[in-house]
């Protein structure tokens, strides 16, 4: 190395590890902008930050640090809270910003901000000046403390993975260490202990899990006293869908519906695609006990729901517009949720208003979209690839008029992907993955990718949870866990949000029914698989069977929405008692009000735990960390030392000049003897010392060695001899 | 064994992401959280097992105030460490640290402020981790000292020692003796080269000898007074400086000591040397009244020859003339 790699080297390494922190906080911020916000402003206001901050650095005191980021900061604060609807309530209300900041660390997506977009491009450039800014001023420390700050702040509110964390946590450990050699003036060789911690980071961190798992609890300040069980809790304020990979039903009764009509009785909506999942922004507000129903025309469909496992969510038909005996709160989507947890057996009324606008009415509608948001519920991650857009503006180029492009879609789904609950997660933007890779999927991966494609038409839709009907007891509709469904609403100006179905019926309620039966053979006490009537047939199912009702009961009415979804609701609807949802799953623990659903969510995950991954990039990058520090201790224990002298000991190549080969093996020899028996004293000839120890071998070697220095003449065959000798030698002395 | 500053910070990142993660579930705090016990885990390690680094301390030598040399400290160690040496009053910088990314060599700049025998140290390392986590100290106390002289003025106004160096001087080169044979210790340049050269034996040349004995400089200082000391120590130097380079035999009589007479740049320094170390006080009645020169410093410092006294500033009155 030259000298000035010796003494720029740890400045170096050090800059680049701030590079990669900064990297793993501004990676999780441009995913949010990717979703709802715009790139391009976000790439320019991080490079100006990011600048700014290192020439300020190298000029600038220490002392002014602070003053400055606090202007990086109000001018961040000046891009965004312009773009909250009612700012100026934000800006009376302090208090309100801190339950927001509450929620943010103790668990809420930055997804879920509304503006999730202005957001990430006005924090940004924070962290991103301040920590850029001590760089320049070689304050390692406090420039990888506000870089992890950052990370943490993301980690904390889970928009960073544990991956990301680690990489993130290593690099600041890295620039700490690295910044620390760099400032004592010394060599990169110096920072071999800094190798050696990070790589113990890696190691231990990849084999044991420390902090308690769980999926987040964010503190919502909407969420009324500690009431209901954590799982419960989740599923009301989650707002979240993950897709995920493999998932299992859970055919635990959840609730039964008394109602007029069957009915997807519906749990939430989603209005933010993320690529890999979705998030709802909506706010949620206190139920005055009535709201509107759907433009267009309407029938009411009242219904009681009684509770048969604790419920944290309220599902009814859509459109809801009172509720009795319970108190509920309402998003701003008007979806219900409960004020408290609903007890098993507690029941509450709700009347909905359900659109009976036809297909015709619909054809009909114009796109004027003034009455919603309509931004919210057209956007497509920036990053969604074009060859969405373009398979879709094909597929739908005779349909002209939104119903027909939704039909189009519905039933090019329907037709051409295969119903499995056993499929991989893709990598990447999942709507194109599986419109374009996959063969099979379940629902939450048909709404999804019908979402995603009619907004690329520039047609309003929104993801949709909840449940199918149900198996049809007695009028009751009995509704279990592997009911939960996807679906997707369509927006028409006139007639609101319209349900469409894109996944195929038959199917998913074979898949249900296979579940059902599974859990009915099982006689698995301590899970309430059937009510009162379900129970098919008069099997020795321990539950309390009764009415040997047919399987299909009569889940076979007709469809449920008269609306939109009517060829697959048909099928769908006329499944058996075991209305197995699909959807479940996929929507994790969100939908489901169940304990099951939510832990039978498919593996990977939510409990903080690193899984060793496939030989990833990311897992290259940790063996590499890993192999620098093995590298590093090996070098400081002076192993490689021992090593290449062992082999030095045992292994001699031959060379054309015998008298080389000889004076070589004669040192090796020496080598030996001296660790073996005794090392030559100073001033003892080579012939007597080699004599007292009385090895025939040595004395002869001994003999060769003299003859090849002094006379300089030795054949090949002496050189042979020598060699052969030291050989045998060092397998006398030393075997492993 | 202690946390830095910014092991503390570390330790409490890694309990708050325990407590956010049993609070409000994991999400991905391990990734946090065990690195971090990782790396303070590690520190301890490392720091509870490294040794006691060895230390050496090349004293610089003795000056005089306003003089800078060199102090050379060499550390044997393999983990990265804070250094922290102390100086006393009379040295500057009072306090010098540094940090080694490992051991090696440290050499700072140390001015000689004041008249002392000034015990170095103690020296303090805080060995720690590789980020910095964790430190031991290692104090190391030591016995070696730096001399600093007393300022040396020159004497401007030799009237009053005139007559000293007159009536002593010890040898008048003028007045011959007698020639002897050369032995050792006789100066080169009393050796005559003229009858060596005749005889081919060394001969030197011995001149008439003043045998009215050595100046004796007797200097007093007021009791518990550095400064005093300082300037007594000052004085006493500046004039046995002037008296020997006048070539005369000087006994030197302090409160830390007495030097027998002699001459010559030898006894000079050994003078400087005891001047540096000199207490304020007295010497004691016989030594003051036997004294041919009593320099005592009590607020003001003065120089009585004699009998006859006068101000030290009198006699190096140039002094004041350069200070002012």
């Amino acid at each position: 190395m030259s000298p000035a790699d010796e003494r720029y080297g740890p400045r170096v390494v050090t800059v680049f590890a701030m590079v990669v922190l900064t990297a793993t906080y501004l990676s999780v911020l441009y995913d949010a902008v990717d979703v709802a916000g715009d790139v391009g402003l976000f790439a320019l206001v991080v490079a100006g930050a990011f600048l700014a901050g290192v020439v300020l650095g190298r000029f600038v005191s220490s002392t002014h640090a602070l003053p400055l980021a606090l202007l990086v900061a109000v001018g961040g604060a000046a891009l965004y809270v312009p773009s909250v609807p009612n700012s100026d309530l934000l800006l009376s209300r302090l208090d309100l910003v801190v339950q927001d900041v509450v929620a943010l660390l103790t668990g809420l997506s930055i997804l879920k901000i509304i503006n999730a977009g202005v957001w990430a491009t006005s924090f940004a450039p924070v962290p991103v000046f301040l920590s850029w800014f001590f760089v320049g001023r070689r304050r390692y420390s406090l420039a990888a403390l506000v870089g992890l700050a950052a990370l943490v702040f993301l980690v904390l509110t889970s928009d960073a993975g544990v991956v990301l964390a680690l990489f993130g946590v290593l690099a600041a450990a890295t620039a700490v260490g690295v910044g620390d050699v760099d400032l004592r003036g010394g060599r990169l060789a110096d920072a071999d202990g800094v190798a050696m911690v990070v790589a113990a980071m890696v190691v231990l961190t990849v084999s044991v899990s420390l902090v308690p798992g769980g999926a987040s609890q964010p503190l919502l300040p909407d969420r009324g006293g500690g009431a209901g069980d954590m799982e419960a809790s989740l599923t009301d304020t989650g707002g979240e869908v993950a897709i995920q990979g493999d998932i299992d039903l859970s055919p635990e009764v959840r609730f039964t519906v008394a109602a007029d009509e069957r009915r997807y009785w519906k749990v939430g909506s989603y209005d933010r695609y993320t690529g890999d999942g979705w998030v709802r922004t909506a706010g949620v507000n206190e139920f005055d006990g009535s709201q509107s129903g759907p433009p267009g025309p309407t029938s009411v469909v009242s219904q009681t729901v009684t509770a048969e496992t604790r419920l944290g969510v309220m599902p009814a038909a859509w459109r809801p517009i009172s509720v009795r005996d319970r108190d509920a709160r309402v998003s701003e989507f008007g979806g219900l949720q409960p004020a408290d947890d609903i007890g098993a057996g507690e029941r509450y009324e709700v009347i909905s208003r359900v659109s009976t606008a036809d297909a015709a009415q619909l054809r009909e509608t114009d796109t004027d979209y003034s009455a919603i948001d309509a931004e919210r519920y057209t956007r497509l991650p920036e990053s969604t690839p074009p060859a969405l857009t373009d398979y879709t503006s094909t597929l739908t180029a005779n349909a002209n008029n939104s119903y027909d492009t939704a039909r189009v879609i519905e039933r090019h789904l329907e037709q051409q992907k295969n119903y499995s609950l056993d499929v991989d997660r893709p990598d990447g933007d999942v709507a194109s993955a599986f419109l374009f890779e996959m063969e099979a999927g379940y629902c939450t991966y048909f709404a999804t990718t019908m979402v995603a494609m009619l907004r690329s038409q520039g047609i309003p839709a929104r993801f949709a949870t909840g449940y199918t009907p149900g198996q049809e007891v007695d009028g009751e509709y009995v509704v279990r866990g592997l009911n939960a469904h996807a679906w997707v609403e369509v927006y028409f100006p006139g007639y609101g949000w319209q349900q469409f179905d894109p996944t195929p019926a038959g199917p998913r309620e074979s898949a249900e029914q296979e579940s059902l039966n599974e859990a009915r053979s099982d006689e698995d006490d301590d899970v309430n698989v059937d009510v009162p009537g379900s129970t098919p047939t008069p099997t020795p199912t321990p539950g309390p069977t009764e009415t040997p009702d047919s399987t299909e009961p009569s889940d076979s009415t007709g469809t449920p929405a008269a609306n939109g979804t009517d060829g697959a609701d048909s099928s769908n609807d006329s499944s058996g008692s075991a209305e197995t949802p699909p959807g479940l799953g996929g929507i994790g623990g969100d939908v489901g009000g169940d304990a099951t659903s939510t832990t039978g969510a498919p593996a990977d995950g939510g409990d903080g735990r690193f899984v060793v991954p496939t030989p990833t990039r990311e897992e290259a990058a940790l063996g590499t960390v890993v192999f620098l520090g093995v590298a590093a201790a090996v070098r400081r224990s002076g192993v490689s030392n021992r090593a290449y002298r062992a082999v030095w000991l045992r292994h001699q190549p031959r060379t054309d000049d015998p008298v080389r080969d000889v004076e070589r093996a004669h040192e090796r020899m020496e080598y030996l003897l001296a660790r073996e028996r005794r090392p030559r004293k100073v001033g003892e000839t080579h012939r007597r010392y080699l004599r007292s120890l009385g090895d025939r071998d040595a004395m002869r070697v001994g003999q060769l060695h003299e003859r090849a220095v002094y006379a300089g003449r030795v054949s090949e065959a002496d050189a042979d001899e020598a060699v052969e000798r030291v050989d045998d030698l060092v397998s006398k002395y030393r075997r492993f | 064994m202690r946390l830095t500053r910014r092991g503390v910070v570390v330790v409490l990142a890694t309990v708050g992401a325990f407590l956010a993660g049993a609070t409000f579930g994991g999400r991905a705090l391990n990734a946090v959280a065990a690195p971090a016990l990782v790396a303070v885990g590690y520190a301890a390690v490392v720091v509870w097992r490294a040794d006691r680094p060895v230390v050496e301390r090349v004293i610089p030598a003795a000056g005089s105030p306003g003089e800078t040399h060199p102090m050379r400290l060499t550390v044997a160690a393999d983990e990265p460490l804070t250094l922290e040496d102390r100086l006393p009053a009379g040295l500057r910088p009072g306090t010098f640290s540094t940090t080694l990314a490992a051991g090696g060599d440290v050499t700072y700049d140390v001015e000689y402020a004041r008249r002392g025998s000034h015990r170095v140290g103690p020296l303090t390392l805080d060995v720690g981790d590789p980020l910095g986590l964790v430190v031991r100290t290692f104090r190391y106390e030591s016995d070696k000292r730096v001399l600093v002289f007393p300022r040396v003025d020159p004497v401007t106004d030799g009237s009053v020692l005139a007559g000293l160096v007159d009536r002593s001087g010890g040898t008048d080169r003028q007045a011959f003796d007698r020639l002897r044979e050369y032995a050792p210790g006789d100066s080169l340049r009393d050796i005559n080269w003229k009858t060596t050269a005749k005889y081919g034996d060394m001969v030197v040349t011995e001149y008439a000898a003043d045998d009215r004995g050595a100046v004796t400089v007797v200097g007093e200082a007021a009791a518990d007074s550095a400064d005093a000391a300082d300037e007594m120590a000052a004085a006493v130097a500046s004039v046995v400086t002037f008296l020997l380079e006048a070539g005369t035999e000087v006994e030197l009589v302090v409160p830390g000591g007495r030097l027998d007479a002699g001459v010559g740049d030898r006894y000079r320094r050994a003078a400087l040397e005891l001047l540096a170390r000199t207490p304020p006080g007295r010497v004691g009645g016989d030594r003051v009244a036997d004294a041919d020169v009593h320099v005592l410093a009590d607020g003001e410092t003065t120089v009585a020859v004699d009998g006859r006294r006068v101000r030290y500033d009198d006699v190096v009155a140039g002094r004041e003339v350069v200070a002012a």
